[in-house]
């Protein structure tokens, strides 16, 4: 019987199943479409958006679906470009700031073990170190890719990010986070493992 | 979201592999190694020639205007910096500085030009190949298969999405919220009562998407469940190396030229 193949014994086998796609077309679906509606406010900084309401949900589709929600935040990103046109070949850096806004509070939400205010605090604090490195990694597809001047990208756009992302995410997320995990956990999508 | 219409182009008869690679790829590193604005204005042109050659609707060209506001707005941030030449008008608001000059308006209109010619290229590709076709090129790149599922799922649901919330928000409009009065945080507020209905149906969607792929074999290996393929022929073979060869030209070219 142990040498049963996973498909004879009914048993789901290991690697991507249609779970993990799921996850991912879902957190790809929701953080493009918040990014593209975002994308008409005709104030920009570089090509970076002033308003950026999908920095909240990306900590919340780490922490839900792990490593393939992180993944997810890169595919709506690329999806939010495709559909104005705007070619993702030249946001690598910004395109892997998305990854690490899921992947950061993902790993950390799994890793802290939530017993006290220390635990939580060190959550918080992780998660607001992740939200820097991906601005810092966006600052920099600016300046080496976009060729905008680095006082402008260091001295305005990199400070402004820190209120649109770092601080919009660390008051709103974790309300959203409250509100809606009830109804991911009813769906049974969460994912208890970063790896699914 | 379905940006593709058939026609008789000859890019219309490309694999999407092809098209990837030589205006995703090969074409965009071009404008970025560009410092001259004449040099950028020509190759926009020639962008905009094969734009027109691939004859697109009425509609195709109006979706041009959302990429001209957002170059434009995000060429705007070079005026916060002074890049030299002739001074034309300066405005000092506490820690920012505009400043109009020769040198930030040339920089601002090439970085239009960079965007403008991205944005043409990239719509050559999606104008002319379907979402089908464009998840087999990613495929010829040798992704893997549940990364290109999952960008196909998404091309395919995100038309359905919108389809989702307007199907809400008219059940909504039937129980009397009325999204059409009201100012900016009145109509947010009533938007607001469509999140978790939208959310369900999401769900439920993907829920029945879930059980489909489970059948369909997703992430089993040696499964038949794709059937069509097309192959990368002659025509395909001498695009690739036609552009190879301007590409390498290019290159040549700017050892010796400050193009």
């Amino acid at each position: 019987m142990s040498q049963m193949t996973s498909i004879q014994s009914g048993l789901p086998h290991r690697g991507v199943t249609a779970r993990h796609i799921v996850a991912m077309v879902i957190s790809a679906l929701i953080f493009g479409a918040t990014i593209y509606i975002s994308r008409f406010v005709p104030i920009k900084l570089g090509t970076v958006q002033v308003l950026y309401p999908a920095a909240i949900l990306a900590p919340l589709f780490g922490v839900w679906f792990g490593v393939w929600g992180s993944a997810g935040l890169v595919i709506g990103n690329i999806l939010s470009m495709v559909v104005v046109g705007m070619n993702p070949a030249i946001f690598p850096l910004a395109l892997l700031a998305q990854f690490i806004m899921g992947f950061v509070p993902g790993i950390a939400f799994r890793k802290v073990r939530f017993e006290g205010t220390r635990d939580r605090i060190v959550f918080i604090a992780t998660v607001t170190l992740g939200m820097m490195v991906s601005t810092v990694l966006v600052a920099l597809n600016l300046a080496l890719i976009q060729k905008i001047p680095g006082n402008v990208v260091w001295g305005t756009i990199w400070p402004w990010m820190q209120v649109s992302n770092t601080l919009s995410a660390a008051i709103f997320s974790p309300i959203l986070f409250a509100w809606m995990s009830d109804y991911m956990n009813k769906s049974g999508l969460f994912f208890k493992r970063f790896l699914g | 979201m379905q940006l593709y219409y058939p026609s008789n182009s000859l890019l219309h008869y490309l694999h999407g592999f092809t098209k990837i690679l030589v205006f995703g790829l090969l074409f965009t590193f071009i404008p970025l190694f560009m410092d001259r604005l004449a040099s950028l204005a020509g190759l926009l042109l020639i962008c905009l020639a094969l734009f027109i050659y691939i004859r697109p609707s009425r509609w195709h060209w109006f979706l041009l205007i959302p990429v001209l506001i957002l170059s434009f707005t995000m060429s705007l941030s070079y005026f916060l910096s002074d890049a030299g030449g002739t001074l034309y008008f300066q405005a000092d608001l506490g820690y920012w500085k505009v400043i109009v000059s020769s040198s930030n308006i040339e920089t601002s209109l090439k970085f239009m030009c960079r965007m403008l010619i991205w944005c043409l290229l990239f719509f050559l590709i999606l104008f002319t190949t379907s979402n089908e076709d464009i998840v087999m090129g990613l495929k010829k790149f040798g992704l893997p298969e549940f990364v290109t599922l999952s960008v196909s799922l998404a091309l395919r649901y995100w038309s359905l999405m919108i389809f989702d919330v307007k199907t809400v928000m008219d059940a909504q409009y039937v129980r009397g919220v009325d999204f059409r009065s009201g100012n900016l945080y009145t109509r947010s507020v009533r938007f607001a009562s469509t999140l978790v209905p939208v959310l369900f149906v999401f769900l439920k969607r993907f829920r029945t998407t879930s059980f489909a792929l489970t059948l369909k074999g997703a992430g089993r290996k040696n499964k038949r469940t794709y059937y069509y393929n097309p192959r990368i022929n002659g025509l395909d073979k001498r695009v690739i190396l036609n552009g190879g060869l301007l590409f390498a030209a290019w290159l040549v070219l700017r050892c010796f030229f400050t193009l």
